[in-house]
């Protein structure tokens, strides 16, 4: 039965609380609560692998049912691996190593760059990833079929110091996981109290709008989504 | 991004191969000095079915606790497992017991130096990014 769904939003309040015993039960050395994990929340990991899939444009692969039981079951390896670094108070553990399941799956599949999926009707935007690895999956994550976020963070990393980019730009990536408080889990990576995340986010979507509004390289920004009041 | 409010379903059927991750967990079993890794993995796994915690377990099988430790920890041979834990796994449908019966023979036969798998045991914490996890743990042997 379809769901009304924004990101993790639907989930159970139950739903929490169960993964949160299991997870502390596993980090506690309690192995059969990893097999628990995975019984009663599988089909959430393969609905993501899914995705991370889907997003890569290998249709060859989702086709493929051996490949994806493969991929499910290294993103529950990662998870299982990273389970002593999760916190209740973020993502559920599959959102939360999105990028460490999407790295698995890349490496697994031999992900290639697709200017165009055949007949989805979709162009590509003219940005592509390229250079850093990490940095590529995040802005290929954010990017939400806009190629004038690529302009603003390249912008944004030209004008800020890298900590606190870094910091922008996870705070815009655990906000589109669904994180309630994205605040808290960015504050807890990079060791910055959670008022100061705040700060340095909106201060730099602050100096934002100003290169944009002083800027003629930076027009295309004017109205952008994240620079709006 | 999903839009607020957009109607979809989010879970798909599960796909997981947990056969495989029973391998794997038996692996690190295994370089962590277990004495039947394979053993553990499965009675673990076959726990896991229940969603019992070790006292209900063994209050439900009629076993000991300390005895459901010790196998789970590795101190029983495959051959010698209680019979509840091939019955869970049967009836779960989703572990090939062959292939595990395989693996603790293959185990038993080669030394732990020998297996040629590179295995990365360690602790995780928590990288610069979410989802990067930086491994602080010790390469297992070649």
């Amino acid at each position: 039965m379809a769901k009304i769904t924004h990101a993790e939003g639907n989930l159970r309040i139950d739903d929490k609380e169960r993964v949160t015993e299991l997870m502390a039960r596993i980090v506690d050395g309690d192995e059969a609560a990893f097999f628990m994990l995975v019984g009663e929340f599988d089909s959430r990991v393969a609905y993501n692998v899914r995705q991370i899939v889907t997003d890569m444009g290998r249709r060859d692969i989702l086709a493929d049912e051996d490949e994806m039981s493969g991929l499910v079951t290294e993103a529950w390896l990662v998870i299982r691996e990273r389970a002593g670094g999760w916190s209740p108070d973020g993502a559920m553990p599959w959102r939360w190593a999105h990028l460490a399941i999407r790295h698995r799956v890349s490496e697994a599949i031999g992900h290639r760059t697709t200017p165009l999926m055949e007949d989805d009707g979709v162009e590509e935007a003219a940005w592509s990833p390229t250079g850093d690895d990490e940095e590529a999956l995040i802005l290929t994550r954010l990017r939400c079929g806009d190629p004038r976020l690529a302009l603003m963070l390249t912008t944004l990393k030209a004008n800020l110091s890298e900590r606190d980019y870094l910091i922008v730009v996870e705070y815009l990536q655990q906000q589109s996981f669904g994180d309630p408080s994205p605040s808290h889990t960015v504050g807890r990576l990079y060791g910055v109290k959670p008022d100061n995340v705040r700060q340095i986010y909106h201060r730099a979507r602050k100096r934002m709008r100003k290169l944009v509004a002083d800027d003629p390289e930076l027009e295309s920004l004017r109205g952008f989504w994240w620079l709006a009041a | 991004m999903r839009a607020v409010g957009s109607v979809e379903v989010d879970q798909t059927e599960s796909d997981v191969d947990l056969t495989f991750l029973c391998l794997r967990m038996a692996e690190g079993f295994r370089h962590r000095g277990a004495a039947h890794p394979v053993a553990a993995a499965v009675a673990l796994a076959a726990r896991g079915t229940t969603g019992l915690d070790r006292a209900a377990f063994a209050e439900r099988f009629g076993r000991k606790e300390d005895g459901v430790e010790a196998v789970e920890a590795g101190a029983v041979a495959f051959e010698e497992l209680p019979g509840e834990v091939g019955d869970l796994l049967e009836a779960s449908g989703r572990f090939d017991l062959l292939q595990l019966a395989d693996l603790d023979r293959a185990f038993r036969r080669t030394p732990v130096d020998a297996v040629v798998d590179l295995h990365v045991e360690g602790i995780w914490i928590q990288g610069r990014l979410a989802g990067m996890a930086a491994c602080v743990g010790v390469p297992a042997r070649l």
